[in-house]
């Protein structure tokens, strides 16, 4: 064995040596990725959408009312954005990895069903009564009669309008008892050039509360089951594609997937009247360079009729203290954080007694009346358990068939085709 | 694993070592290999192999996100031939693949040849014509979202110059799959560009020079004495972008979400929604197979008839 054989050896064995401590490291940083679960020290994980840093802050706050309340629980917040959120809590329950505390929208709580632990049977441990909440919220959150989670806003689905237009126009201003004539004859005055007297959207929600006040229905019938290839929902969409088509006072649609363009179209100042909710319209007023109006739905031949939707909290089946869990989420939609959220403007409250913080901590007293009559005439937002599929093939061909590219017969017979989807 | 692992990966780099370099061969580099290659085969282990294999074996059970799986056997795959929307998903992708990937070569070939005689500023037209590509495709999306819209730049422009508006193209089924393969080129030519351009630069100028004592003008030695020679960069570059435009999603998602109708769903968007939007982890991983197996097939096609025309010796 030659020295220089020897040194090459050790030379290999020294690479050797390093390379197997950089595996060693390797492996170990593969083992140390085990997050998301809480263990049983009283943290708890905490999953919520948030659209901007201001808002995870208020999110922060609340949480820490949970540690105020019971010092030995500590919740971590983590967030995503609003379409985000849906996509990676799906795949977090895949795996297995749920949070331990999840954001639930109403109209989703079908879907996601089986991630939910059911609360009904601890609500008088978890201090709850739900005579506190406003009952078309509280129901919203119930699948098959069960309780999924806990509501911290809702709100009807209204017109927003542009209050600068419409006096510079010399309009009335739509207002309670307004019908849908009305709402055509405004449409037609305003519409010029590039500024149209409508936006319309291609969602589903943007013309539901429309049939629901010309027709009386929604689109989920009593048995729980999507019904919309019916007369009623095809006049209705006819009338709504012709607002675009026909009588041209509503801009085409653009895509199928700018469910935000609606909005922005109505707050960049482009379209008059817009269908939107209480949750966006502490933003509308400050991003708007206009004076921003709300007015309930225009009334149909069944009269001004709307959809409540909203959002709560659920814990799910992932949790591994879900007693602790429970009392968690009925502080984060207790009084302190509904007061609270209210008065920041972060949410209509799901508690009756709280509502009055939105409006007085926002200057909203005028919109009061609007929001009482609205929410007096709304039925809960009732979804399938196939909604997304649904939602997601309405967006699609409503576009076409709003623009004229095909008709509202198809549009419906495909969307209902999706109710019987796996 | 990690008693498996070292001894496949032994045997492969002994075998390289035999094959490759037989003098460089020594006996005892393979133990010191194993360290190094260990990291690297655990990654492509747990982040490739477990899921491909996993996804084949998903693509036979009915797996829903939330629940407990059942086995189907070959039931994804027989709804998937009797599936409406996979087959107006598939036609969209073939559709987007036929269109895509000549008008891409095409492009940067032709943007390649432009820049590749000594033009003044050579340098800064190739770092411009690559930007797209190096720009996130979802921030591309927008912009030709903003552009594309009504009211958007085109149609507020047109309507300015000619009183007349653009069609509403990604609001069109007629306009939209056209609308997402202008934002794909837009976004892919340049990476096919930098490959043609440096082929070109490797073209030796005595090639082009005898052929134009011989009398052949700029067009004819592009295509008799130039195209040969950059053969294998179009091969290379046509099998990427084969494989790609095999799997678009991030346009469609973004521009049009698959709309209007199902005018540009394509295999991939499909597939996301049959996973994360529907739920369904079998069906989805049954599309993934399939694409799969479709673009082995092509690709193995490809691989064959590049004897036809591909031409590897200057």
């Amino acid at each position: 064995m030659s020295p220089s054989s020897s040194s090459a050896i050790t030379r290999r064995r020294l690479l050797g040596m390093s390379g197997a401590s950089a595996a060693a490291l390797a492996l170990a940083a593969c083992g140390g990725g085990d997050s998301g679960g809480a263990s049983s020290t009283g943290a708890l994980t905490w999953y919520m959408w948030s659209g901007s840093n201001a808002e995870a802050d208020a999110w922060k706050y609340v949480g820490d009312l949970v540690t105020k309340a019971d010092a030995t629980t500590k919740l971590t917040f983590q967030t995503s954005t609003f379409n985000d959120f849906w996509t990676k809590l799906t795949s977090q329950a895949a795996s297995g990895n749920s949070a331990d505390i999840v954001g639930m929208q109403a109209q989703r709580a079908p879907q996601f069903q089986q991630l939910l632990v059911p609360l009904d049977d601890s609500l008088e441990a978890m201090g709850v009564n739900p005579a506190d909440f406003d009952s078309s919220i509280y129901d919203g959150m119930k699948v098959n009669g069960k309780l999924v989670a806990l509501p911290y806003d809702f709100g009807p689905s209204v017109i927003f309008y542009n209050r600068t237009a419409f006096q510079a126009a010399g309009l009335p201003e739509p207002a309670i008892g307004w019908t849908q004539d009305d709402f055509l004859t405004a449409a037609k005055a305003l519409t010029k050039g590039a500024f149209y007297g409508f936006n319309p959207a291609s969602a589903i929600d943007a013309v539901l509360p429309f049939v629901l006040s010309q027709h009386g229905v929604a689109a989920v019938n009593d048995a729980g089951e999507l019904d919309i290839d019916n007369d009623a929902w095809k006049q209705t969409l006819q009338w709504y594609a012709d607002l675009i088509t026909k009588e041209k006072v509503a801009p085409p649609v653009p895509a199928a997937n700018t469910a935000a363009a609606n909005t922005n179209q109505f707050l960049s100042g482009n379209a008059a009247m817009t269908i939107d909710g209480p949750w966006s319209l502490i933003n509308a007023r400050s991003t708007a360079k206009f004076e921003v109006g709300i007015a309930p739905m225009p009334a149909g031949a069944s009269g001004s009729r709307t959809v409540t939707a909203g959002s709560g909290f659920g814990v799910s089946t992932a949790c591994k203290d879900p007693e602790r869990a429970k009392k968690a989420i009925a502080v984060l939609t207790g009084v302190e954080a509904e007061e609270y959220l209210g008065t920041q403007g972060r949410a209509f409250p799901s508690r009756t007694a709280q509502q009055s913080a939105w409006y007085e901590g926002n200057k909203l007293d005028a919109a009061k009346e609007v929001m009482d009559f609205s929410i007096e005439n709304s039925i809960p937002f009732r979804t399938t358990a196939t909604w997304t599929q649904v939602n997601d093939t309405f967006n699609r061909y409503a576009v076409s068939a709003y623009n004229g590219d095909s008709t509202v017969a198809d549009l419906v017979s495909r969307v209902q085709a999706q109710s019987g989807a796996k | 694993m990690a008693v498996t692992t070292p001894i496949v990966v032994a045997g492969d780099t002994a075998a390289v070592g035999r094959r490759g370099a037989p003098q460089g061969y020594r006996k005892g580099d393979g133990k010191s290999a194993i360290p190094f290659l260990t990291p690297g085969a655990i990654g492509f282990l747990a982040f490739t192999l477990f899921p491909v294999f996993a996804s084949l074996a998903m693509s036979l059970f009915d797996w829903p996100v939330l629940g407990s799986p059942s086995f189907l056997g070959l039931g994804n795959y027989s709804e998937l031939m009797s599936d409406t929307t996979f087959r107006t998903a598939l036609i969209n992708t073939l559709i987007f693949v036929v269109l895509y990937v000549p008008i891409n070569i095409v492009v940067s070939l032709g943007l390649a040849a432009w820049i590749s005689p000594r033009i003044k500023g050579r340098r800064f037209y190739r770092v411009v014509f690559f930007i797209p590509a190096v720009t996130p495709m979802v921030g591309n999306a927008v912009v030709f979202g903003l552009l594309l819209t009504p009211n958007g730049l085109i149609d507020s422009t047109m309507k300015s110059l000619f009183d007349v508006g653009a069609p509403n193209f990604l609001g069109s089924t007629s306009w939209a799959m056209p609308a997402v393969v202008m934002m794909s080129v837009w976004q892919g030519f340049g990476y096919n560009l930098l490959v043609f351009s440096a082929a070109m630069d490797a073209v030796p100028p005595s090639l082009t020079e005898a052929a134009s004592i011989d009398g052949a003008g700029t067009v004819r030695q592009f295509f008799s004495v130039v195209l040969p020679l950059l053969s294998p960069s179009i091969f290379f570059a046509t099998v990427l972008t084969l494989i790609s435009s095999f799997q678009v999603f991030t346009q469609a998602y973004v521009l049009t979400g698959g709309g209007p109708g199902s005018s540009t769903t394509t295999l991939v968007m499909y597939l996301y929604q049959s996973g994360f939007q529907f739920f369904r982890l079998g069906f989805a991983s049954a599309i993934a197979w399939v694409l799969f197996v479709i673009i082995m097939f092509i690709t193995g096609l490809q691989f064959l008839a590049q004897k036809r025309w591909v031409h590897y010796d200057q």
